[in-house]
């Protein structure tokens, strides 16, 4: 706890600063740098630290003991932006696990446009020295991210001594990549059913994609990089130092080391099912948009700079043009992820490939800047297009072309046969957004409790819309996964409060194996976008088939067309997945031993083993 | 030129492979036996209690015996498919010593003087001694009963594919009738392409050698996994004892007496929910490791067709998706594949031994599966599959399981020779090629 001293009272501040590795200890052995994060202060911060969001647990399975948590509130620590960072202190290390994951969490809420709280409000646990291993992984059952450590060897990076005790809890980008797991979790807890070769592709994407951008968080960092390429950023290695000396040891980064700076390859995308693989290249599309519009918003300074020529004479650049190319970049970073992460709420609640998140980005983007003034998501889909990436039947890159669509008629939460009372939704949503309510307010028993009649009549509303979402009405299992406001900043400046809802129906009938506990769970699913009041403006819908299609005689056009649509791509859907789910078997050495389905054993651990086949 | 038979007998040890294939055409004969083993926890039942593959080996030699007009046990040759201990654990018996052998056939993974084989041979030997001692290390001295039973299951690969000292050198080292020099070994396939036909002594039949494969991408499959080489350096972490070293200075640990008073009870309580002590030796990374390493074993399974005038003999050993893979993407051993008049059943008729798209064309109408396995109550509903044997039944193979013989060989239009020896010892098939 902060001592309180003086007379009267200083209250606390509004920031800690806490110092990290730039960006592991080996670069930043060589730079001589530290990065100063910058994150909230959260006031009752125990030791761990543990506080609201997260708890860091430094016990070692492998040595079974504790290791001294620190106390971030002691105020020698405080006095000096936290402990220095040393590889042989761990509350050094428990303190950088704790700073990075905050400034992720606090980078998310500033693009979701709402304050971040884990489901149920149950802390996220990270374990810095978790075990003996090469790997680090989120693991959703424990609810937490377990850091491994390792001797290096031979075979490790150049720059480290052999038999040197290597950490993996001091990286920036391992403990960005894997937070980001944690939060995609969150906002998409049915993510972790791989029914497609995207979904953890997506996962891992996602993760690399925040981690990527998390280095222009850091202005020092930044100016660095652009006095070091002379303004032109796209050195690739100096920026993806994306876990470089972990890279090869725990076999983390290669594909995005190779796609990121590649020349686009259309076709590749297409051809390439590995899932790290497919992750890259998206990841490499992102960053190619994210150069385009950099190149395109620093050309004025440059004009500024040489006489109007553009071309940067010989020499240093001035550290004043630096400093402002440099703000610039990461003004630019922070608008192509944010536009990536405002996406997230557009995506359908299962079975994601990046075809759903193209569409979703746009989707977003275009309800909160319909001009695209400067040009930033005509620059990603072109991006993306360089490299194969767009959904797939569509006829067109035009924005209209890869919009979600619109109900075939008007559809209101508010009215019909089931309508459902908004009014406590927002109420609490707006409450859950102000940064003086405390948990118990925004979040406790009190506020659950409020919540359960909107989820009930919004179970009841979707089951009388059902066909119109493309889940069935003959089949039980119906469930709001998940239900909010969001209030995003758009072009004009005006937050545009948006009603996002994750509707999903477990169908056991199409389910194969005997034990509906060990078996994969199929759903159906549909994300419903609605303005507060009430009306639908976009549905997503991951549809399956319907168990008596014959219904859909009865219904009225043009709600039938689309109904049939829906249930014949639902069909597909069901193909896909079974097709894809025997690749997965063939592959799989275990599958023919256990009966728990081949799929099942995806994780985040196992995808992250180094090198294992 | 006579009608010439093929017959093919499958002995029944339980879970575990032993094939006699007899070729004539009036007076030549072409004997091979063809792999000769038992799975640990997978003998066959008989009366109340189980055969023992000495009892296999006894009636093997016995018939080599009953067939040769000296009466002295002779085959041309002895092939052992693969090194798992379902394949060869019968070599190690001494009753061999008396059977005459005119050529050993092993893949050439067991040849030790080359030096791609020999790579491989010493990581699986590695492999399966580490994981064994990993498994050991994890049960934390258990009786091996009350194993978890992925820790249970990883046990059993590891030994499967642990070395069978005496079975090895019974097959390499010449321990049939007259010793090393009485017989030769043949490594396969043969790095020049033209020896793996080998033209048998009886007119019109020779045996393709379509596996396993030396393309080097495949040998990265017969590769053991390098987890194994990581999961080996975690444990022995664990095994160091008092040897072992701190990571960070006594100072930041705190004792186990102290850990009351100075690690906050939030945190223990968050420790206890998050069960890490199973993170030390991670199980679930140790069984797939060592699933691993029995695929690789099964991948180097020699992968043969006897093709007598046309008409052809396919045995897999335990050949799983990849080494098929290899096999299928050549269009020639794919051809000579389908359309069989016989498929030895890969892998016990596991899902991924027999490649689903093709299993309904790998063997033409009227023809025979047989599929060698005795059912191991754990594996009961995935080995064999029956979706896999249904497809070969729909395509018109009449399947034959070593367990329960009678069943499969009814039906289909034409009468099949078909006998089955006492006790359901053995099942056999013949067929007559003009």
């Amino acid at each position: 706890m902060l001592s309180t001293n003086n007379v009267p009272a200083v209250g606390a501040p509004d920031r800690r600063r806490l110092r990290a590795f730039a960006f592991d200890p080996m670069s930043s052995r060589l730079s001589g740098q530290f990065l100063t994060i910058d994150i909230a202060f959260e006031t009752g911060l125990q030791p761990g630290p543990d506080g609201e969001l997260v708890q860091v647990v430094d016990y070692d399975a492998t040595r079974r003991c504790w290791y001294q948590p620190v106390d971030l509130d002691d105020p020698p620590v405080l006095a000096q932006d936290g402990l220095r960072p040393s590889e042989s202190d761990p509350r050094s290390h428990q303190q950088v696990v704790y700073a990075i994951t905050m400034s992720v969490i606090e980078r998310f809420q500033r693009f979701t446009g709402r304050r971040f709280r884990w489901r149920g409000d149950e802390r996220l646990r990270l374990v810095p020295h978790a075990f003996y291993g090469r790997n680090a992984y989120f693991d959703p059952d424990r609810r937490a991210v377990l850091f491994g450590y390792y001797r290096a060897d031979d075979s490790d990076t150049q720059a480290n001594l052999p038999h040197q005790l290597m950490f993996t809890c001091l990286s920036v980008d391992i403990v960005a990549h894997e937070v980001t797991h944690a939060i995609v979790h969150r906002m998409r807890p049915l993510f972790t059913i791989a029914t497609n070769s995207d979904v953890y592709a997506f996962h891992e994407a996602f993760a690399d994609l925040v981690a990527l951008f998390h280095h222009f968080l850091f202005r020092d960092v930044v100016e660095d990089f652009v006095a070091a390429s002379r303004s032109e950023l796209a050195d690739a290695a100096a920026l993806l130092s994306l876990a470089d000396e972990f890279g090869r040891s725990t076999g983390r980064g290669g594909p995005l080391r190779s796609a990121v700076g590649s020349a686009p390859d259309a076709a590749a995308f297409e051809a390439t099912r590995e899932p790290h693989r497919r992750g890259a290249i998206f990841v490499a599309a992102v960053f190619d948009a994210y150069l385009a519009t950099y190149k395109s918003q620093i050309a004025d300074l440059r004009r500024l700079a040489t006489g109007g020529s553009g071309v940067l004479g010989d020499g240093e650049l001035s550290p004043d043009l630096v400093r402002r190319i440099a703000a610039e970049a990461t003004r630019n970073a922070d608008r192509l992820l944010g536009m990536v992460v405002r996406g997230f709420d557009y995506l359908p609640p299962v079975d994601v490939t990046f075809g759903d998140v193209v569409r979703a980005v746009i989707t977003a983007d275009r309800d909160l800047f319909p001009d695209d003034a400067i040009h930033l998501r005509g620059h990603l889909v072109e991006s993306l297009r360089r490299r194969g990436i767009f959904p797939p039947g569509v006829v067109s890159l035009a924005d209209q072309a890869l919009l979600w669509r619109r109900p075939s008629r008007a559809l209101n939460l508010t009215e019909g046969d089931a309508p459902v009372d908004l009014g406590q939704l927002i109420l609490d949503s707006t409450i859950k957004l102000d940064a003086s309510a405390t948990t118990q307010e925004a979040a406790g028993l009190a506020a659950r409790e409020r919540s359960k009649p909107v989820f009930s009549q919004t179970a009841d509303w979707a089951r009388a819309h059902a066909l119109e979402l493309g889940l069935d009405p003959e089949a039980p299992g119906f469930r709001v996964l998940g239900m909010h406001v969001g209030y995003q900043s758009g072009a004009d400046g005006q937050p545009h409060p948006r009603i996002f809802i994750q509707l999903v129906q477990r169908r056991e009938d199409l389910e194969i194996g005997a034990d509906r506990d060990t078996r994969t769970r199929l759903y159906a699913g549909c994300t419903v976008i609605a303005h507060v009041d009430g009306s639908v403006s976009w549905i997503v819908p991951k549809p399956l088939p319907l168990t008596r299609p014959e219904l859909l005689d009865d219904l009225p056009e043009p709600a039938r067309t689309r109904a049939r649509e829906q249930h014949r791509a639902g069909e597909r859907r069901l193909r896909g997945i079974r097709e894809w789910f025997g690749e997965v078997e063939d592959e799989d050495p275990l599958a023919i031993w256990l009966d728990e389905p081949a799929v099942s054993r995806l994780t985040f651990a196992s995808l992250h083993t180094p090198e294992e086949d | 030129m006579s009608d010439a038979t093929v017959t093919i007998r499958m002995y029944n040890p339980g879970f575990g492979d032993c094939f006699l294939v007899t070729v004539a055409d009036g007076t030549a004969t072409w004997r091979m036996l063809l792999d000769c083993g038992v799975h640990s926890h997978g003998r066959a039942p008989v009366g109340d209690g189980t055969r023992p593959i000495g009892d296999v080996v006894a009636a093997v030699i016995a018939q080599l015996a009953e067939e040769s007009p000296d009466g002295r046990p002779r085959l041309d040759v002895v092939a052992a498919t693969h090194r798992h201990s379902d394949h060869v654990s019968g070599f190690a018996d001494d009753a061999w010593a008396e059977v005459e052998v005119g050529e050993v056939w092993l893949p050439f993974v067991e040849d030790g003087r080359d030096a791609d084989a020999t790579a491989i041979r010493h990581g699986l030997v590695e492999s399966a001694t580490a994981l064994e001692r990993m498994a050991a290390l994890a049960a934390d001295g258990r009786p091996l009963e009350s194993w978890r039973p992925e820790l249970a299951l990883a046990m059993e690969f590891a030994v499967n594919s642990g070395p069978n000292l005496e079975a090895a050198a019974r097959l390499v080292d010449g321990g049939f009738a007259g010793g090393a020099d009485a017989h030769a070994v043949r490594f396969l396939p043969d790095r020049h392409q033209e020896r793996n036909r080998v033209a048998l002594p009886i007119d019109g039949a020779a045996m393709h050698v379509l596996g396993p494969s030396r393309d080097p991408e495949q040998l990265k499959r017969m590769d053991p996994p390098s987890a194994v080489r990581w999961l080996e350096e975690a444990a022995g972490q664990l095994d160091g004892g008092d040897a072992r070293s701190d990571i960070f200075d006594p100072m930041y640990a705190v004792p186990d007496d102290e850990v009351g008073e100075r690690v906050p009870i939030a945190l223990v309580r968050a420790r206890d929910a998050m069960r890490l002590s199973g993170l030390a030796l991670d199980e679930a990374a140790l069984l797939r490791a060592a699933s691993i390493l029995e695929r690789s074993v099964n991948n180097t399974s020699l992968f043969l067709v006897l093709d007598v005038r046309g008409t052809r003999f396919v045995f897999v050993g335990d050949s799983q998706y990849g080494a098929w893979q290899h096999v299928l993407d050549d269009p020639h051993a794919a051809e000579l594949v389908t359309g069989a008049a016989f498929y030895k059943v890969g892998h016990h008729g596991s899902h991924n031994a027999t490649p689903r798209p093709v299993a309904a064309e790998l063997v033409r109408s009227g023809g025979v599966a047989m599929v060698p396995v005795g059912t191991v109550e754990r594996w009961k509903d995935s080995i064999p599959e029956s979706a896999i044997l249904d497809t070969l039944r729909d395509g018109g193979a009449r399947v034959i399981r070593a367990d329960d013989p009678e069943a499969g060989a009814g039906g289909g239009d034409r009468d099949l020779a078909f006998r089955v020896g006492p006790d359901g010892l053995w099942s056999e098939v013949r067929f007559t090629v003009a």
